[in-house]
């Protein structure tokens, strides 16, 4: 049976239904801190922020691949095939991303520039 | 050039500064992306509806019943559609089998009507005592008539305890007596006897009705799960597992049959015991007589697993609207392809009820509802019909907790997947997944008319 884009969409929005409202404020308050950090963005250092959500974000792939088979009370001796890995995988990778890209509007935050020192008069 | 210039053409950007861009860049995508597809799935609004003053009565609010609800109120504008069912409660039958099986918590599997049902779908609280096809007319059992242009019957089917002598659902839950089906209280109390087996051994025996059954697989996958979890329990040495098929198949679609009838045995240490129809139940000797080939059989339990004979309602059995004879014999007579009846042409079919070769599940539904939606809609422009139900079912059939296979096939008993990559053959822990995490949300989405 064929599934479509819309059909996929709209079993996801049942699976999250209950975590909508939840979701969609951090998500909103995720990206309001974007724009306000994009709008101010000479104020801040990238580089170690995207190394820390990146970590973040490696951190929540491994918790998933640790603790996926638990979620659906299964366990790790029960993923045997090609299918099951590339789940287990895909789904670490999916989730580690999503964290990644969420926390690292937050994580932003904090790592502004240092102003230069006022030179004495 | 400063790097925090704000001034800075796209070529001068240095790395570090990409880098920034593309991340606050991704997240705003993501947001809008999300917000763009959850609006046009929360839009309920009949842009290209059908202009139609029809009288449409649905019977039954199952999986069926609101699934064609949802589809008819956003297909049709100003049409008077009412659904006739007396139930406040929905269940998620689907997940019966995982909470008599100790996996899931009854509550997962109960949800309210009210949810699901359209703005506009007028609501009859009420079951349908007769149906009247030549005035075109149905009689509530509170005595109400409610005459109609158009009658979809979803009413689901009927469970039949009394044709098993000794047997009542009351006794589910006592005397070592399970029944997965039907009730999220038949699967709890289920659950209190299936743990009690697997807790302490014996002997168990697992029947299965002749006829058509919902969910054919549950029989199955009770045994197995059972099976599994002796294993878990360390008691798998002290339990006699014992498995009662009517025939002698296991399972309608015949690679699976060939599967099931060397993995019981062979693989599970579950025996075999053909052409063996359930007759009578005795709670207190925790005996059980089959009718076989052979003459009556009497046999000990510590545990039984019964499936009752299924049917279609009796309003339905009895009416005009049922097969007066022949292989589907009470059920409702549909149009195997059109689920239009094949004698009245302003009723359909969909669901349980119908009485079509395959398919007596929520997978069945799914593929049913927009056949029986579109057909009847083109009956309603007075056009061809050209939906087509290719009898496609599907049974994620739970081998253990945390494994399955997922098994899809059509009237043909050719394999169907929907997902090429995922062997049917093959016990793997993704149709568990789906069963355990994804299938209930599809069933949502389905009762909502989106799938």
């Amino acid at each position: 049976m064929a599934f479509s884009l819309t059909g996929i969409l709209a079993v996801l929005l049942e699976l999250f239904r209950a975590l909508l409202v939840p979701a969609g404020i951090l998500l909103l308050a995720a990206l309001g801190v974007a724009v306000y950090v994009y709008l101010r963005r000479s104020q801040f250092n990238p580089a170690p922020a995207v190394k820390v959500a990146g970590a973040v974000g490696a951190l929540v792939a491994l918790l998933v691949f640790a603790m996926g088979p638990g979620f659906s009370s299964a366990s790790h001796a029960q993923i045997t095939s090609i299918v099951d890995y590339a789940a287990l995988i895909g789904a670490s990778i999916g989730f580690g991303v999503g964290a990644g890209v969420v926390i690292y509007p937050f994580v932003q935050l904090m790592f502004r520039r240092t102003p230069p020192a006022q030179r004495a008069p | 050039m400063t790097h925090d210039s704000g001034n800075n053409n796209h070529d001068s950007i240095n790395p570090g500064r990409r880098r920034f861009l593309q991340a606050t860049g991704a997240t705003t995508i993501l947001a809008a992306a999300g917000t763009v597809a959850g609006g046009a799935l929360l839009r309920t609004g009949a842009s290209h509806a059908l202009a139609s003053s029809a009288r449409i009565v649905i019977v039954g609010a199952g999986a069926a019943g609101i699934s064609v609800a949802s589809r008819l109120a956003r297909a049709l504008d100003g049409a008077r559609i009412t659904l006739v069912d007396p139930r406040e409660q929905h269940y998620y039958q689907p997940g019966l089998t995982l909470v008599a099986t100790g996996a899931w918590q009854p509550e997962r599997v109960i949800d309210r009507n009210e949810r699901y049902i359209p703005r506009g779908v007028e609501w009859v609280r009420s079951s349908v005592a007769e149906y009247d096809p030549e005035n075109d007319r149905v009689v509530t059992s509170d005595g109400d008539t409610l005459d109609y242009d158009y009658l979809v019957v979803a009413t689901g089917l009927q469970l039949n305890f009394a044709d098993i002598e000794g047997m009542d659902p009351a006794l589910i839950g006592q005397d070592g007596i399970a029944c997965v089906y039907d009730t999220p209280d038949h699967a709890s109390r289920s659950w209190s006897m299936i743990r009690e087996f697997t807790d302490s051994g014996g002997t168990g025996l697992f029947t299965r009705a002749p006829g058509a059954l919902k969910c054919a697989g549950a029989p199955l996958k009770v045994a197995m799960l059972s099976e599994h979890r002796l294993q878990r329990q360390g008691n798998r040495e002290s339990a006699d597992l014992q498995y009662f098929p009517p025939g002698d198949g296991m399972f309608s679609q015949p690679d699976i049959d060939d599967f099931l009838k060397s993995h019981f045995p062979d693989d599970r240490g579950i025996n075999l015991n053909w052409h063996h129809q359930l007759k009578a139940i005795e709670p207190g000797a925790r005996q059980a007589v089959f009718n076989t080939e052979d003459g009556e059989r009497t046999v000990d339990y510590d545990f039984i697993h019964v499936v009752p004979p299924m049917s279609a309602p009796d309003p339905v059995r009895t009416s005009d609207l049922a097969w007066a004879d022949g292989p589907f014999e009470g059920w409702l007579e549909v149009d195997q392809y059109t689920m239009q009846h094949r004698r009245y042409p302003n009723v359909f079919g969909v669901g349980d009820v119908v009485g079509t070769p395959i398919g007596k599940t929520a997978a069945s539904v799914k593929a049913q509802v927009p056949v029986a939606v579109e057909n009847l809609l083109a009956v309603i422009q007075d056009s061809e019909l050209r939906g087509s139900y290719n009898g496609y079912t599907s049974c994620p059939l739970i081998t253990e907790q945390g494994r399955g296979i997922l098994v899809e096939f059509d009237y043909d008993l050719e394999m169907v997947p929907s997902f090429n990559f995922i062997d049917p053959m093959e016990e793997q822990w993704v149709p568990w997944l789906m069963k355990d995490r994804m299938l209930h949300a599809a069933y949502n989405a389905m009762l909502r008319g989106r799938i």
